[in-house]
């Protein structure tokens, strides 16, 4: 008989447990001070009810099961997808819906990462369709890591239109962030390596206003974890933490596989990495 | 600070040289103490030395910040990893060898291998379509059809010297493998310069 929980699932006792629910407290005061409000998706789903939308890399890391009426289901692997499912079918009726969540999602760990139970806070902002979208966003998510205590972050830049002249033989390449397969290694900087594209003209623009045009790189190298993003997206990582503590992006073709065609953007930050890492502290 | 890990043995040898080369040097020779780790002079970079197939986790795992490895233990492996620029060292192959008088075409169905490499051995045979068996061993994998333990084996080889004397010869090669030196995500986004300059150092060595 084994006496203890899974590698990557979380037991807190009460001071872990208080520590976390203050951090979380804080990220969802900010949330809302930004104008996001709280909904919630089910931890346990229907795998034909979301697989439409999911990423197929999700979907391999995803924990499914049968339940005893042979239905197939799943723990919940992400966030945006069940929101989107969430949106058309239910508030489609809506054009600018700030939404945001603080909860975990679940996916098989691996050696490099052996969080099963990750928990996340996130927002989704569903309908406007701009660079200074965009860019509010990526102020919003380094604001909140920010009052958390890491004002040092690297913002690394990514847009499909990067990886459009490449063949699938590059694709794959960079997917497997094989440099040496690729034959170079990808530049990233600032806007001159992002000028070809003009999504990231405007969006270097817009983020002028944060001051945070020289806190990001642009990155080409930059392969999104998801398929679902059409526009950019980012990674986040701070000094001390091994691993990304936030990505995310706009992602204009999601909710429609649900029945509503409506642009979205989105971020998660990883409230477990940061959880462990200010326990160090 | 950058902190490398590179593996125990062959590949240590031939990084010292390379780092010497460009102006780097290293406070203790790792090769000739019991140490496992040493700076440089500047303090700047501080060096690992690890066993060979323990240099992805390292880096994937962001306790180093870069690594140099064999091709063979990466494509092993598959930890995430960044793959930056292949080092012109370590050139070895990994092989498929049997007794002597084994040709090419006795690779048959249910054909037991051993191997310190089963992910490589499983994607060949299932590439050539044949269903194997595969014993995983740890080393000395020359004995396995010496013994009767397994009829072929999948093992590295740089002369083709142990397998000679073991009275083995190469059926087929799976790949060629030299050093590479890898970092991860996180610290190529955190440090992206500094190891964009040692790499690119290391890239114009002749």
């Amino acid at each position: 008989m084994k006496r203890f929980t899974p590698t990557g699932v979380a037991e807190w006792l009460p001071d872990e447990a208080i520590r976390h629910n203050s951090l979380t407290r804080s990220v969802s005061d900010s949330l809302e001070a930004a104008g996001f409000s709280p909904i919630r998706t089910p931890v346990i789903d229907y795998f034909d009810a979301l697989s439409v939308g999911l990423d197929p890399k999700l979907v391999s890391r995803s924990i499914r099961f049968f339940d005893s009426n042979g239905h197939l289901m799943i723990l919940r692997p992400d966030h945006t997808t069940p929101i989107a499912r969430m949106v058309a079918n239910r508030l489609s009726n809506n054009d600018d819906l700030k939404l945001y969540y603080v909860a975990p999602v679940f996916r098989t760990p691996s050696d490099s990462d052996q969080q099963l139970e990750v928990f996340q806070a996130g927002v989704e902002w569903i309908g406007p369709q701009s660079a200074s979208s965009d860019a509010h966003l990526i102020h919003l998510c380094r604001s909140i890591l920010g009052k958390l205590g890491f004002s040092d972050v690297g913002i690394d830049i990514g847009h499909p239109s990067f990886s459009s002249g490449f063949t699938d033989a590059e694709r794959t390449a960079l997917i497997q962030k094989d440099y040496v397969a690729l034959g170079y290694i990808p530049p990233r900087g600032g806007l001159e390596i992002a000028e070809s594209i003009p999504d990231l003209c405007q969006l270097h623009n817009e983020l002028a206003h944060y001051n945070l045009e020289s806190a990001v790189t642009y990155n080409p190298g930059l392969i999104s974890e998801f398929d679902y993003y059409t526009g950019p997206h980012f990674e986040v990582y701070v000094p001390g933490i091994r691993q990304m503590v936030a990505s995310g992006g706009r992602y204009d073709r999601l909710i429609a596989k649900f029945g509503y065609d409506v642009p979205a953007v989105g971020f998660a930050i990883n409230i477990s990495l940061i959880q462990e890492r200010l326990a160090q502290c | 600070m950058l902190t490398i890990a590179v593996a125990k043995g062959y590949l240590m040898a031939e990084a010292m040289a390379k780092f010497h080369s460009i102006g780097v040097e290293f406070q203790d020779d790792l090769r000739e103490s019991r140490k496992l780790f040493t700076y440089d002079s500047t303090g700047l970079i501080r060096l690992l030395q690890v066993r060979p197939w323990d240099v992805p986790v390292y880096v994937a795992q962001g306790a180093a910040d870069l690594g140099i490895s064999g091709f063979d233990v990466l494509e092993e492996k598959k930890d995430d990893v960044i793959r930056l620029i292949n080092l012109d060292f370590g050139a070895c192959r990994l092989v498929i060898a049997g007794a002597n008088d084994r040709p090419f075409d006795s690779l048959f169905h249910d054909i037991r291998v051993a191997t310190k490499y089963p992910n490589a051995t499983e994607a060949y045979f299932q590439r050539l379509g044949v269903k194997a068996r595969i014993i995983k061993l740890y080393g000395a994998i020359e004995l396995a059809p010496v013994t009767g333990l397994s009829d072929v084996i999948v093992d590295l080889t740089a002369t083709g010297k142990t397998l000679e004397e073991n009275h083995l010869s190469i059926i087929d090669t799976i790949f060629f493998s030299t050093a590479q030196l890898i970092t991860n995500s996180s610290s190529f986004c955190l440090k992206d310069r500094a190891i964009r300059n040692l790499t690119q150092k290391l890239n114009a060595l002749p």
